[in-house]
């Protein structure tokens, strides 16, 4: 690429204050951004990508310290600027667009007070002028209906429009350099297309050098033309996209690369990402004995459980006069689910996928319809029937740091439906036992929550999940909030769980190349209705809906090389 | 358009619950007459003059409680709606004393309040800005302090210092703004300072608290990298934000606001409608009572309809909430 050097960071080491000491974040790491072209940082969490963009900005939160390096813009070291000249370049000349939208956006100001904020604090310009271009960016990124959304308050936007409006305000003042930190990471897939189109016509119409940091290596296929890959604060790699897929030279990309699931080339088992005692990292498959044949997914086998015509309305107003009108959160539902196999359940966020799971468990009440669970209708049952019933079904969340009580023991904890159930009975024995199915050491038994990483607590809750030795496991999202890497590991987990415990799985999740690899048999879901229902390969190789041929074609995917081919159609 | 009707449907709404509330008020006020132990006109004629029948049920007449108490109770309630608090037992109406003595503890708790805001809200920045330095520790420490005194030892504590050992303001009393607005104030200040001073420290807590709760949100980084100078963030995002909760702590703490000015207006012999009740309570002046009691709770809901509305200006979540 022919463009000039615009953002240079060199040999950068940056570390937080702790009780223990200094620990180190970012170990002396130099990456250049070339005007023009779209560089993406890969890590995991906690790989010290973000760490590496707020020091870029001057942004670095009070206990992190910078013990060496330079950032170099414009001709200046950021590291050591004065506030204002900082505060200068901040917004104008290199800006920033963040994860969550709609946290990044201040709730009580109205999106086109914000915008033209934004522009006023660099531009010398009336606030006429200034709401003029404002709807002009605003089109420009295209919403909808640009004169309602200025006057909109953040909540009253989707988190698509919210991070529109974010990017609307990072490229107002033309910089020369914008920062992308997980922009598409709180979105659902259609929407993360719409917006990294965006980003990518933004690219190109305005010449700006975008950072583009995603722990999506998908994401970074499709859009980026030069890739560096960091882990645990190092940089591992650094080459033009194509090549670094095509051959990536260290062993951690290779590792990373293998352990994404794919929604086109399903693997039955993930590599998982291994590091040695000498640090040397690997990608291993370990092997399992071969796992029980699967029962015939069309086969006489009675489902284990039978959704008839679900269905649950709530009442929404739209505003305070109107009158209520039913909203059809699940519409008519029908699905059957064999014994030791999987469905996965797709759709993006908002179409009824959670109400539906909670309804099964009948944590909420359906309006209509029948769940037969092992030939019996729950919907007859009484309360007390209700409870027993529980016991053969289980739910894990989305967010294994939410889902566990911090003030518990990890005993505790997985013991309570035990002690809900079968008045504490063995309590100890049955933990040590889930501990060894679950692969955590017995000696975490005594331990809490916080002292556990995402996955290891995920796995806590699966424990728990498995305690009371259920027939049904209903996943609600239960590895999106993982890594790519730990993922793969709980996904693998939850595979050997399935033979070893005839388990049944109902696999909520929007990741689509998630639910190819752990399913047997897919539903689409749509607005609260099913739009496609099938066997895994046929759903995904042969979709029949409009709505499954939109959603797979969203999916960023590696070996897709032409970001035209990313165009909306 | 729609947002100004929406608002205006959520104030209406709010103002018919509180219409409600005073309703439910006005009727416990009622029926003190009737809960009470004791036959209210025996206990006005005084028990030990063994009053003759005749002069008995001629005070039952006055007062109208020769009537059904539905009666009774529906034209007590007609005339509480339409201002009319009946007569107090010196002949005298109710509504008269009420209207005189209720702006002086408006005042009085209207200048506890701003001196509450002035003082609590810049020290809570102040705290939360330089939070965990020497700084906070002592202005946290102070509020917890002014948290913990009792009214009416800070009071008295004030009123020696202030004015008995320094001479800088008049110990007690009121002058009427009319006739020296110089020394009206002056004698305002003490007691609305020792009303204030415990609600300051509840909304230095809440500001410290709010503010560091704002402060790490998402919005704040954005904010400081679109380039925003500090002084902006935190005046104009920050507190508009982290003011939604300091509201709510000051509507809350109203009610205990009331409760002293009972103490306040006690000790500094201020005026006001609690020492208007406590003359009442003591005089077995039933009418009067009744008419005070209604009155500082009507106020009390008014005040809190006012935070309500504040807060949905305040929060446009809140006043754009789909019922």
């Amino acid at each position: 690429m022919p463009g000039r050097e615009i953002l240079k960071i060199d040999n950068l080491s940056v570390a937080f204050r702790t009780e223990a000491g200094l620990r180190p974040a970012v170990n002396g790491v130099s990456l250049s951004l070339v005007s023009g072209e779209i560089l993406g940082l890969v890590g995991e969490s906690g790989s010290g990508k973000t760490i590496l963009s707020l020091a870029a900005m001057g942004l670095l939160p009070q206990n992190a310290v910078v013990t060496s390096g330079r950032v170099e813009f414009a001709g200046a070291d950021l590291l050591t600027a004065r506030p204002d000249v900082l505060r200068k370049l901040r917004g104008k000349r290199i800006s920033m667009i963040f994860q969550d939208p709609m946290a990044s956006l201040d709730p009580v100001f109205r999106c086109g007070d914000q915008i033209v904020e934004a522009i006023l604090l660099h531009e010398r310009m009336t606030r006429r002028q200034a709401r003029e271009r404002a709807l002009e960016l605003l089109q420009k990124v295209g919403i909808a209906d640009p004169a309602r959304c200025l006057r909109s308050y953040p909540h009253e936007l989707s988190g698509g429009q919210c991070q529109r409006v974010m990017i609307a305000m990072a490229v107002a003042c033309k910089p020369d350099v914008i920062i992308a930190d997980e922009p598409t990471t709180a979105l659902d897939v259609t929407v993360q297309k719409q917006v990294l189109n965006l980003l990518r016509g933004l690219n190109r119409e305005i010449g700006a050098a975008i950072l583009l940091i995603t722990h999506d290596l998908g994401v970074i296929y499709e859009v980026a033309d030069r890739v560096a890959v960091i882990y645990h604060g190092d940089l591992m790699e650094e080459a033009a996209t194509a090549d670094l897929f095509a051959a990536p030279c260290s062993d951690y990309t290779k590792a990373l690369i293998a352990s994404m699931p794919s929604a086109s080339a399903p693997q039955s088992r993930l590599p998982v990402i291994t590091r040695d005692g000498s640090g040397m990292i690997s990608s291993a498959a370990e092997d399992r004995p071969a796992a029980k044949p699967k029962p015939a997914i069309n086969g006489a086998s009675e489902p284990l459980l039978h959704i008839r015509d679900l269905t649950k309305s709530y009442w929404v107003r739209e505003n305070a006069l109107a009158t209520p009108r039913a909203f059809r959160a699940v519409d008519n539902v029908s699905l059957a689910i064999p014994p030791r196999s999987t469905l996965g359940l797709v759709g993006e966020s908002g179409c009824g996928k959670s109400t539906l799971s909670r309804l099964v468990m009948r944590l909420i009440e359906p309006d209509d319809g029948a769940i037969e669970f092992d030939g019996r209708n729950l919907i007859s049952l009484g309360r007390e029937e209700m409870r027993a019933a529980r016991r053969d079904m289980a739910l894990v969340f989305q967010n294994p740091y939410g889902s566990l009580n911090p003030r518990q023991t990890v005993t505790d904890l997985v013991a309570a439906p035990i002690d809900i159930h079968q008045g504490g009975r063995d309590r100890e024995a049955a933990v040590a036992k889930l501990m060894d199915a679950v692969g955590l050491p017995r000696n975490a038994m005594k331990r809490y929550p916080h002292e556990f990483s995402g996955g290891q607590r995920q796995r806590i809750v699966i424990a728990r999940a498995l305690a009371l030795k259920p027939r049904l496991l209903i996943c609600d999202e239960a590895v999106s909030a993982l890594d790519v890497s730990v993922q793969a590991q709980v996904l693998n987990l939850l595979q050997d769980l399935q033979d070893e415990f005839d388990l049944t799985y109902l696999f909520i999740s929007h990741d689509m190349s998630v639910v190819r690899h752990v399913s047997d048999m897919i539903a689409v879901m749509q607005k609260g209705r099913i739009v496609e229902a099938g066997p895994a390969g046929e759903v995904f190789d042969n979709p029949k809906a409009e709505y499954t041929r939109t959603l797979l074609s969203a999916v960023p995917k590696i070996g897709n090389a032409d970001p035209i081919a990313l165009e909306a159609h | 358009m729609q947002t100004l009707s929406t608002f205006v449907i959520v104030v209406g709404a709010r103002l018919a619950t509180a219409l409600v509330q005073l309703w439910v008020i006005a009727t416990l006020v009622f029926s003190i007459m009737y809960i009470m132990p004791g036959d209210p006109v025996l206990l006005l004629l005084g028990p030990e003059s063994h009053p003759s029948p005749e002069a008995v049920a001629a005070m039952r007449q006055q007062l109208g409680l020769d009537q059904p108490v539905l009666s009774q109770y529906l034209k007590w309630l007609g005339n509480a709606a339409v201002g009319d608090l009946g007569k107090s037992l010196d002949g005298y109406p109710v509504i008269e004393y009420v209207t005189a003595s209720l702006p002086k503890t408006m005042e009085l708790a209207s200048a506890a309040i701003l001196v509450a805001a002035i003082m609590g809200v810049p020290v809570g920045i102040a705290a939360a800005l330089w939070r965990g330095r020497f700084l906070d520790g002592l202005l946290t420490s102070l509020s917890t302090l002014g948290i913990s005194v009792p009214v009416y030892i800070l009071g008295s504590l004030l009123i020696l210092l202030v004015s008995l050992k320094l001479g800088w303001l008049p110990s007690s009393g009121y002058t009427d703004i009319s006739r020296n607005a110089f020394l009206h104030f002056q004698k305002l200040t003490l007691p609305a300072v020792t009303l204030g001073l415990g609600l300051a420290a509840s909304i230095a807590r809440m500001t410290r608290s709010s503010m560091l709760e704002i402060l790490s949100r998402d919005f704040v980084r954005s904010l400081r990298a679109r380039g925003m100078r500090e002084r902006r963030v935190i005046w104009l995002h920050v507190l508009r934000n982290a003011a939604i909760p300091i509201v709510t702590i000051v509507g809350l703490q109203l009610g205990n606001l009331m409760g002293g000015t009972v103490l306040v207006e006690a000790l500094f012999n201020w005026p006001g409608l609690s020492t208007l009740l406590v003359t009442a309570v003591s005089n077995r002046n039933y009418p009067l009572v009744q008419g005070s009691i209604v009155t500082i709770a009507a106020l009390f809901i008014l005040i809190n309809l006012c935070v309500d509305i504040l807060y949905s200006l305040l929060d446009p979540r809140i006043r754009r909430k789909r019922a």
